[in-house]
């Protein structure tokens, strides 16, 4: 376990390093002389040449661009993200006032979605080819097929404007996070639903499932136990990619709904051409589902006994 | 020597191909099997012909437009559906109609070049990873696992935002991001086919490096590309208007369904026809081309397909009763 975990380790390194790179370049693909920007910015008037030349030398922006990057990380390894263009403020600071909110968001839709989208698969492999699994299909496929940030403005019509059941901006108690968990959620839904289905319709068809029912089990008991466990295992590696999915169109649903976490601030800071907040936001976010997928792959062998390491423990068959 | 088995004579594929197809059954081919298949699949016809149909009502878009699409009616500002404005008028009072039509070739002219680009940028250096082998495989893999340590809509966003706003960087940031995918599959059907005997035949006649990549492998690997592509149509779609909608891409006054959504945003409360004829077009479009991407998956994978689960399900229903 723990060599596995040192050989995982790393391996991500040439990932950070590369991570690090690419959020860095991303600051040079900017059209544009950045010291210009921030002047005209700052001070309203277009700069003089001289201006310009010491905006460049504060900023560090007149050394090699080997000399920026190693700098630029060595300060971003330490928490120093950098000072936003627009409020002048540490970058890293914005950052941790809003990431919480995002992982929020995020953790919400995640849960929502395990508990909405696999129930929904099971039932439909249970009753496979029946009106409720045409209906859970269609739904999903509706579901998996329409853009997200509509789907939160015709809830916000449905539940703010006309049931006043759900506020429709913001951030507060438990009811502010409803709608935006549910738009978030919805492609997860849609998605396990059908990948769960599809697991279980195959281990329906398994010897021990049979055997299970031979003994004269419960068809529910069969159903949870022999049949959706051993299909709960792919899940692993789906919530793995859907950390991705969630912290990407968290921005998308943030937006929508002026809850203001990293996303919403990232959009805020892209329209208004803060570098430094963008290229910090690209490699927070990545470092994070970095972090996620690197804890799924640590836990996986806690959920396949097959791949761990302590002696095979049978699936559980108390029946 | 002489007498070989009696099967694989060429004359004799055709007599049996000529009897199937008299029959009425369907032809041996794995091909033509999944042809069949295809054309069988309800979803798939239904989401065909909703996909020519919105292809032909883009194409014609400037004869089937009633008005210009930044033409303002100040008369008609925010007007709802009715006989005038089939769709009603937006904010400045266009037509929405002709927007949304005129809108949908930018936008499915877009999901058409960053698919290209994608096929063609993850196709290509998968081919080259694969054939290479050896340093020039670590190269690419090491980029692509980076690329791939991003959650994909995070890296697009800021791509997108640093360019500038524009349907063009949007197209690239997609690009950018998504071409990954399709060089790692490349990449693994490459390395199961280039030891393969036809490879070596060509090689050892001399074929070059070129050749042999275009020639032999290339046809064996693009059935599967073709598939992830098709269901990747509607997902490229909507992470172009979700670009969009946020602003980074077409900018007003152009007509981009993307876009329509983002300057509908003000009116959503007190007219919702603004959001829900542009966001309906999208639903409708992605909802296609999924049904033919799902359909072309299956057609092409049995193992997955309707058919054999339904079956499998069905037995044992039969056995539980």
């Amino acid at each position: 376990m723990k060599g596995y975990l040192l050989r995982r380790l790393a391996y991500l390194v040439p990932v950070l390093v590369g991570i690090s790179l690419l959020a860095f370049g991303l600051g040079r693909l900017a059209p544009g002389d950045p010291a210009r920007d921030v002047i005209a910015r700052t001070t309203g008037h277009q700069p003089t040449h001289r201006e310009v030349l010491a905006e460049r030398h504060r900023l560090g922006l007149d050394r090699g661009p080997a000399v920026q990057y190693l700098s630029w990380v060595g300060h971003a390894v330490r928490g120093d993200l950098g000072i936003s263009y627009t409020s002048g403020e540490p970058v890293a600071r914005a950052i941790g006032d809003t990431l919480p909110l995002t992982l929020e968001l995020a953790a919400a839709a995640f849960l929502l979605s395990l508990l909405l989208g696999v129930p929904l698969g099971l039932l439909a492999a249970a009753r496979s080819w029946s009106w409720v699994d045409h209906a859970v299909r269609t739904v999903a496929l509706v579901g998996a097929s329409v853009p997200g940030f509509w789907v939160a403005y015709l809830l916000i019509l449905a539940f703010s404007v006309h049931l006043h059941v759900f506020p429709p901006f913001g951030t507060g108690g438990l009811s502010h996070l409803v709608l935006p968990a549910v738009t978030l959620a919805l492609f997860d839904i849609a998605l396990l639903a059908r990948l769960t289905r599809a697991a279980v319709l195959e281990t329906l068809g398994e010897d021990h499932v049979r055997t299970a029912r031979a003994k004269g089990l419960a068809e529910r008991r069969v159903l949870v136990m022999h049949a959706l466990r051993p299909a709960l295992i792919p899940l692993v590696t789906w919530s793995g990619m859907s950390f991705g999915y969630l912290l990407g169109y968290s921005v998308v649903v943030e937006t929508v709904f002026a809850w203001p976490g990293l996303g919403y601030t990232a959009v805020l800071a892209i329209q208004a051409r803060d570098y430094p907040f963008i290229q910090a936001f690209a490699l927070v976010m990545a470092v994070v589902f970095v972090g996620l997928n690197l804890a799924v792959d640590l836990l996986y062998p806690h959920i396949d006994p097959r791949t761990s390491f302590s002696s095979a423990q049978s699936s559980a068959d108390e029946g | 020597m002489r007498e070989r088995a009696p099967s694989l004579q060429p004359p004799a594929v055709a007599e049996y191909a000529a009897a199937a197809l008299a029959e009425g059954l369907p032809f041996a081919g794995p091909r033509r099997r999944a042809l069949h298949r295809l054309v069988r699949d309800r979803g798939v016809v239904v989401g065909a012909l909703v996909l020519v149909g919105v292809g032909v009502a883009a194409a014609a878009a400037p004869f089937l437009a009633p008005y210009a699409p930044n033409e303002p009616h100040f008369t008609a500002t925010l007007r709802g559906p009715g006989s005038t404005y089939l769709l009603g008028a937006d904010n400045l009072g266009r037509d929405e109609l002709s927007r949304l039509l005129v809108g949908a070739r930018l936008s499915l002219g877009s999901v058409a070049v960053a698919t290209l680009a994608i096929m063609f940028f993850g196709v290509g250096f998968g081919l080259v990873s694969g054939y290479y082998g050896g340093i020039v495989d670590s190269a690419i893999q090491r980029v692509v696992d980076v690329l791939m340590a991003f959650p994909s809509l995070v890296l697009a966003l800021a791509i997108a935002g640093v360019l500038g706003p524009s349907l063009r960087s949007v197209v690239i940031s997609v690009v950018a991001v998504q071409w990954v995918s399709y060089t790692r599959l490349v990449r693994g059907m490459v390395l199961a086919v280039r030891r393969q005997p036809y490879v070596d035949a060509a090689r050892s006649s001399g074929a070059s490096d070129g050749w042999i990549i275009l020639r032999s492998i290339l046809p064996n690997v693009l059935p599967p590309v073709v598939v992830l592509a098709t269901l990747e149509l509607g997902g490229v779609l909507l992470t172009i208007s979700s670009l969009s909608f946020l602003g980074l891409g077409a900018q007003p006054p152009t007509a981009e369904w993307g876009t329509m959504l983002n300057e509908a945003r003000p009116y959503f409360e007190s007219n919702p026809h603004l959001m829900i004829a542009p966001g309906l077009a999208i639903v409708v479009t992605v909802l296609a081309f999924n049904l033919v991407g799902d359909g072309l998956r299956d057609a092409l994978d049995p193992r997955t397909s309707h058919a054999v689960a339904g079956a499998r399900s069905r037995r044992w229903d039969r056995l539980r009763r």
